[in-house]
């Protein structure tokens, strides 16, 4: 008796969790917050579709898996590296104005605040394109 | 004539339990804010640094985690070498066992630059590491002296028949457990004062003490609280056990210290730690030997101390401060001498290569330490609130006689 | 034997002794032949255990004792000036060491970081598997998987490995440092994987070859099956990738 109802109560919380999880994708996907627009395009509309529709659910494994390929095969193509996200989503500090992860602004922490996944990348990886990038990004 | 022991428990009042635990939660408390100052500021408000890179937080965990042990020899002497009189304390001395462990884990956890992957170290095993090997050794001690202890309490016949291969397994297993542990600092060739297979045995012969000092004062403390008798007979088996591994240990470091003054390379360490005049010497001289070993020897075997509680209560205390000054000695000692990239040479840099180094502890380092000690206490505490695992008598007519 | 003709005897050995080494150097002078030696992988490629990468350091040829090859590391991966921490919990990717031989009183100063080693043992010692030696040789620690016990600190001969003990900014896109891990010399592999040579090697063209150990054609290889070289804590047996002259 005892124990059963413990079990219960033990699968009944993932089960909430997950339930919990999908409303919170579910409400970024359809809704998603006002995200900072990215500062480089696509070179073609349908890549930029396939790629949002993409990102949205995956990126977390598209950057794990990129994470895996370089540290281990040396592999850097700039599809799915982390800091091309931040080149194209994140735009150069100037003089008057700096984007980093601590503020809400930032393209990658928009959302996370929304859905509270904290991450704990920008503990080591630059939040922002390096200033040589900067100049190249200038049309 | 012995009688077959009933176990109970605790059973003194209400305040002077919660008392007692009120005042190791405190010490529990400034851990936890210790833990969570570190975290949030970084390693940098320690002590700790790039030259010692491991301090005191280390010196508390590797010594409870030795001391977890040496405290389940009583449990294994019962059970194993069938020692009846012992047979009576085999549950406490598996609890005490179990929480020295998980003070000492916890401790060694909270120390960690991502103690919050502490998932990873559960997941991803390199198993060429001894240290992931301890994780192991570490979880599988748990488990054991879990069943271990089941075996001795279960009156069901599946736990009669469990109670010698448990006891058995436990026994090897303790023994692999602390050469593991030791092994943590033999296998790291490139420090001179590691560099030695006798860190093994030594860190075997140590358990030993630190457990046995560490269970003493709780069994006492114990009854001293409860009100229940301690006969002089148990309390001189414990006084012995524990003055046989304090001169164990001290003839293991003499033969530890002797071999390293033949092999020349092994000279600077040696005259650094042995007579370098820093807190290291003080440390091994007053701290280890005089204080940590000789005065318990002296206190143990002076005769007319013979049946004197306060005697074994002093020397075990003091033989707990000798083992953390030992473990000190060896881990931060070790780490303060210089590697030697150059022999034979003059060697310097802007990274303190060829001097030796200084560590003190910082606050947090202590708080976080002793709060270990006291977590291990307080699942003591609350065991044997809970549990039936202290005897109603140990006095000398109860106990058994061989 | 008269003095004098002893000193000329002495004389002609230090002549072709040198000039053995200023031989061997030339190869390092000359840049582009350096350049193809390093060949770029297609980014797409994995890395392959055919190859070895290594270095080459003349300290005679080094006269600055390595200052300019440690600048140009703290440039290219910004380490040594984390605002909170004291000198002794600084990270100190390569260092300058200087050595004063007992008997001759002989000086040399050479820059220390991470050896490269064959069998490195702060990879036998990581508990995780963070610490590990990529197939081309390179030894490089997993952040992303590093839970910051700094036991392989414990086990490098060389004191190559620093732990960083606080919050870090706005750090190199190339380089990225943490608080929590343990970091060392990586070789640049964000260089090598361009078919680039590491910083301190661009910035010491004259004291510093970067190159394949196990191609025979590579100008290090030539050099050292040529001169030989010296292994700090050779004793050790851990067959690093970076080796020396002059030590
Ligand atoms: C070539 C530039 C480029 C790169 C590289 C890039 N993105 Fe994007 N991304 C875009 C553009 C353009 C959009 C469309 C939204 C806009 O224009 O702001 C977009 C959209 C997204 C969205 C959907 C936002 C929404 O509206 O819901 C996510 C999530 C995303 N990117 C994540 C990433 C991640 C993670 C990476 C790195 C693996 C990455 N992107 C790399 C250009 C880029
Ligand atoms: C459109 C909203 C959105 C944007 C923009 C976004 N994320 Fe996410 N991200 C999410 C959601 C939702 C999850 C949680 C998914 C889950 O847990 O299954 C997530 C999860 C992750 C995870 C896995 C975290 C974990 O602990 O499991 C990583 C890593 C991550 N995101 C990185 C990034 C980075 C880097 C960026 C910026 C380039 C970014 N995200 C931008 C919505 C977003
Ligand atoms: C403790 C430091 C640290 C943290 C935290 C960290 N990384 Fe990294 N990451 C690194 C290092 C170091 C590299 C290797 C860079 C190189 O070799 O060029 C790297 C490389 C990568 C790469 C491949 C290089 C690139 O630009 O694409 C990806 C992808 C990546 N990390 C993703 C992540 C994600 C996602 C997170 C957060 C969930 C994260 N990292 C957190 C240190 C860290």
């Amino acid at each position: 008796m005892e124990c059963s109802r413990l079990l219960n109560r033990i699968t009944l919380l993932p089960a909430l969790l997950s339930t919990l999880m999908v409303f919170l994708l579910a409400g970024c996907d359809s809704k998603p917050p006002a995200l900072m627009p990215a500062v480089k395009q696509f070179q073609t509309e349908e890549q930029k579709v396939l790629h949002i529709a993409d990102m949205r659910t995956n990126h977390m494994h598209r950057l794990t898996h990129k994470r895996d390929e370089t540290m281990y095969q040396g592999i850097r193509t700039t599809k799915h590296s982390f800091n091309a996200c931040i080149d194209c989503h994140v735009p150069a500090p100037t003089v008057s104005k700096v984007v980093k992860h601590t503020d809400e602004e930032h393209f990658c922490v928009t959302c996370h605040i929304e859905v509270a996944v904290k991450l704990d990348c920008f503990q080591c990886h630059a939040d922002r394109p390096a200033l040589e990038t900067a100049e190249v990004v200038k049309p | 004539m012995a009688t077959k022991p009933v176990f109970s428990e605790l059973d003194t009042d209400n305040t002077s339990f919660l008392g007692i635990l009120g005042v190791l939660g405190a010490f529990i408390a400034a851990a936890a804010i210790s833990f969570f100052y570190v975290e949030h500021h970084g390693h940098y408000v320690t002590g700790m640094n790039n030259q010692v890179v491991w301090g005191m937080p280390h010196v508390f965990a590797i010594f409870l985690i030795v001391a977890a042990s040496g405290a389940a020899n009583i449990g294994s002497l019962g059970t194993v070498f069938n020692k009846k009189i012992y047979q009576p304390l085999g549950r406490l001395s598996l609890i005490v066992a179990v929480s020295l462990l998980l003070g000492g884990l916890a401790v060694l956890v909270l120390d960690l630059g991502h103690a919050d992957r502490l998932i990873i170290a559960m997941t991803y095993y390199n198993f060429k590491s001894i240290f992931a090997w301890n994780i192991l050794l570490y979880n599988g001690f748990l488990v054991i002296m879990g069943i271990y202890l089941w075996s001795m309490m279960d009156r069901r016949k599946m736990a009669k028949a469990a109670y010698k291969p448990a006891g058995y397994v436990g026994f090897v297993w303790r023994f692999i457990l602390t050469t593991g542990t030791g092994s943590i600092f033999g296998f790291l060739v490139a420090r001179q004062y590691y560099d030695a297979a006798i860190l093994a045995p030594l860190f075997i012969a140590a358990s030993y003490v630190f457990g046995t000092a560490v269970f003493t004062l709780v069994l006492i403390a114990l009854y001293k609280l409860t009100n229940r008798e301690l006969g002089n007979e148990i309390q001189n088996r414990l006084r012995y056990t524990l003055a046989i591994f304090i001169a164990l240990v001290l003839f293991f470091e003499i033969v530890r210290h002797v071999s390293n003054l033949y092999a020349t390379e092994h000279h600077g360490v040696e005259a650094y730690i042995l007579t370098g005049g820093d807190k290291i010497t003080w440390l091994f001289w007053l701290g280890q030997v005089i204080l940590g070993s000789l005065l318990p020897l002296l206190l143990i075997w002076l005769p007319s101390l013979k049946n004197n509680q306060l005697a074994l209560l002093s020397a075990a205390g003091l033989a707990i401060f000798g083992g953390i000054s030992q473990l000190y000695v060896i881990i931060v000692g070790g780490q303060l001498y210089p590697l030697v990239l150059f022999p034979n040479a003059e060697v310097e840099s802007s990274y303190y290569d060829g001097s030796s180094t200084s560590y003190s502890a910082s606050l947090p380092e202590f708080a976080l330490g002793l709060g270990g000690v006291a977590l291990s206490l307080a699942l003591v505490v609350v065991a044997v609130k809970a549990l039936r695992l202290l005897p109603e008598t140990l006095a000398d007519a109860a106990v058994a006689d061989e | 034997m008269s003095e004098q003709k002893q000193a000329n005897l002495i004389d002609r050995y230090r002549r072709r002794f040198l000039g053995g080494l200023t031989a061997a150097a030339a190869v390092t002078l000359a840049p582009g032949l350096i350049l193809r030696e390093v060949q770029a992988k297609p980014d797409d490629q994995p890395i392959s255990d055919k190859v070895r990468w290594g270095m080459l350091i003349d300290t005679n040829k080094l006269s600055d004792g390595g200052d300019g090859m440690i600048a140009a590391c703290k440039k290219e991966h910004g380490w040594g000036n984390d605002p909170h921490s004291s000198p002794e919990q600084q990270s100190q990717w390569v260092r300058k060491v200087t050595f004063k031989d007992k008997l001759t009183k002989h000086e040399t100063s050479l820059p220390v970081m991470c050896q490269h080693c064959d069998t490195a043992p702060c990879v036998d010692v990581c508990p995780t598997g963070a610490s590990f030696k990529r197939d081309d040789g390179i030894v490089l620690v997993d952040k992303h998987i590093c839970i910051g016990c700094r036991y392989c600190m414990m086990a490098c001969p060389y004191k190559a490995r620093s732990f960083v003990h606080e919050h870090l900014e706005n750090q190199k896109p190339q380089s990225p440092r943490g608080i929590g891990t343990v970091e060392s010399c990586n070789m640049c592999v964000h260089r090598v994987d361009k078919g680039e040579q590491s910083a301190c090697i661009e910035a010491a063209p004259q004291a510093a070859v970067f190159g394949d150990l196990n191609d025979p054609e590579s100008a290090i290889s030539k050099a050292l099956a040529k001169y030989g070289a010296q292994q700090i804590r050779a004793d050790l047996g851990l067959n690093t990738g970076v080796r020396y002259w002059g030590i």
